[in-house]
């Protein structure tokens, strides 16, 4: 799927025709405006065609699950999530393109990534942080309808001892091992960082593995009243999440591999790192508020 | 769409380090021919050559505008030019405006009229008269050019263009 930008050709010889009214100095180039040397800091882009298909895409994929659930034949729309899928490798293609091989990436530049990404990570926050708000709600005034008692009556809670406890083992050991990772990228050691993020991976599939044990052997569903919905939404939720960081923790992997990360200049790696802790913390607070407290 | 991921990949994990002309689908060329760090600057990296099992230092990794930063930032001088100027005592009359340093014909210019103020006055500043913002101070544009800026890329083949 080579997408080429084709808008840039155009667009800028329609710029250089508007350039050239200003008398530049021999600074800059009057040809096209993609080849003229930014004096500042920040990226100015080139146009881009990922913003529009990536609305696109998911118009297609937010119309297929209405679809879906009003049951109307959905299959045309599916390839809304085709695009969106296609927008999501080229859209990435470009950004590795301009940061590591065009060099955009600035300190200015990276500052402002790293802005963006703490604010997806608070926005994140904010989505747990309105479920265990629901949690709490009910779990520390139990209705007359569950028995007046958390848990409520009739639900057999998983023993936090077994699974929950060496899940929480998994994912702490896999923070630590992720977090030797990094150093063993910044001091310069490339087969131990490789070697570390191969097993951060592997302790992360081991705990989906355990989490589905879970899952398929749990003897109350997402539908077994309020403590069922609370409990299957925080770890559903959670455990997507887990997957989505295994999956960037693969994407870096892979991008290591590529070499495309020096020891000081590794945003992405940096950017999942704090992820994966993200993570880790929120399975924390799973387990000791849902698991042991709430049972 | 996965075979041609896959490609690409075995082919960047094959390639060497730093082989920035594989990919030019998208704009500003740095690495090629004609473009180079104007002479201003000097490669203090040249020559490092890569050491199996070293993950690379950003010296020998950077390019574009993020290595012309690193290299300005080694030899103590100033990439960018985003310093605000302070103005001097004596300066801003008519006679003697301020001096505004300018790549083209016109810049923006933001004078802080006053140190605790809360706004800073933006006006477009034009090649020829002085102009005055509402504190009354002068501004005038001076025109400059690359030799004023040593370490700055120079785009070879204009020059070669221009003769």
């Amino acid at each position: 799927m080579m997408m080429k930008l084709f808008m840039p050709s155009s667009l800028s010889l329609f710029m250089s025709l508007k350039m050239k009214s200003l008398s530049y100095s021999n600074y800059t180039s009057r040809r096209m405006s993609h080849d003229i040397l930014p004096r500042s800091p920040y990226h100015v882009l080139d146009p881009s065609p990922w913003p529009i298909l990536m609305a696109v895409g998911l118009w297609g994929l937010a119309m297929t699950f209405i679809c879906w659930a009003n049951g109307v034949s959905c299959n045309m729309l599916l390839l809304g999530a085709g695009i969106a899928a296609m927008v999501v490798y080229g859209w990435t293609r470009d950004l590795v393109n301009e940061g590591t091989f065009q060099g955009f990436h600035t300190k200015k530049v990276q500052s402002g990534l790293t802005l963006g990404f703490i604010l997806f990570l608070v926005s994140e926050l904010m989505l747990f942080f309105s479920f265990f708000w629901g949690f709490f709600h009910s779990a520390l005034s139990p209705s007359l309808e569950m028995g007046c008692c958390w848990p409520p009556v009739g639900i057999d809670c998983l023993d936090w001892s077994k699974a929950p406890l060496h899940n929480t083992a998994l994912l702490v050991a896999s923070s630590c091992t992720v977090t030797s990772s990094h150093k063993y990228l910044k001091a310069g050691n490339f087969n131990s960082a490789v070697a570390m993020l191969i097993l951060t991976v592997f302790l992360s599939a081991l705990f989906v593995k355990n989490q589905y044990g879970e899952y398929a052997w749990s003897s109350f569903t997402i539908a077994d009243g309020v403590y069922g919905s609370c409990f299957f939404m925080l770890t559903g939720l959670h455990g997507m999440h887990v997957m989505g960081g295994t999956s960037g923790l693969l994407y870096c992997l892979v991008r290591m591999l590529a070499r495309h990360f020096s020891s000081t200049h590794h945003l992405a790696y940096t950017f999942a790192i704090w992820y994966w802790h993200f993570v880790d913390i929120v399975w924390l607070a799973l387990f000791f508020i849902i698991y042991i407290w709430g049972s | 769409m996965a075979s041609s991921l896959c490609r690409t990949l075995l082919r960047s994990v094959r390639s060497p380090l730093r082989n920035t002309q594989r990919l030019l689908h998208t704009s500003a060329r740095v690495s090629a021919k004609g473009i180079n760090l104007g002479g201003g600057l000097e490669d203090h990296f040249k020559g490092n050559k890569e050491i199996e099992g070293q993950v690379p230092d950003l010296g020998g990794h950077a390019v574009g505008m993020e290595r012309y930063e690193i290299l300005c930032e080694m030899e103590g001088k100033d990439p960018w030019d985003m310093k605000p100027s302070t103005k001097q005592k004596g300066f801003g009359t008519r006679d003697n405006p301020h001096i505004v340093n300018s790549v083209y014909d016109r810049r923006l210019v933001g004078c802080i009229c006053d140190e605790d103020t809360g706004q800073i006055q933006y006006f477009w500043l034009y090649k020829g008269e002085p102009k005055r913002c509402y504190c009354g101070h002068f501004f005038k544009i001076k025109e400059i050019g690359s030799s004023d800026f040593p370490q700055y890329p120079r785009d070879e083949l204009i020059a070669m263009e221009q003769d």
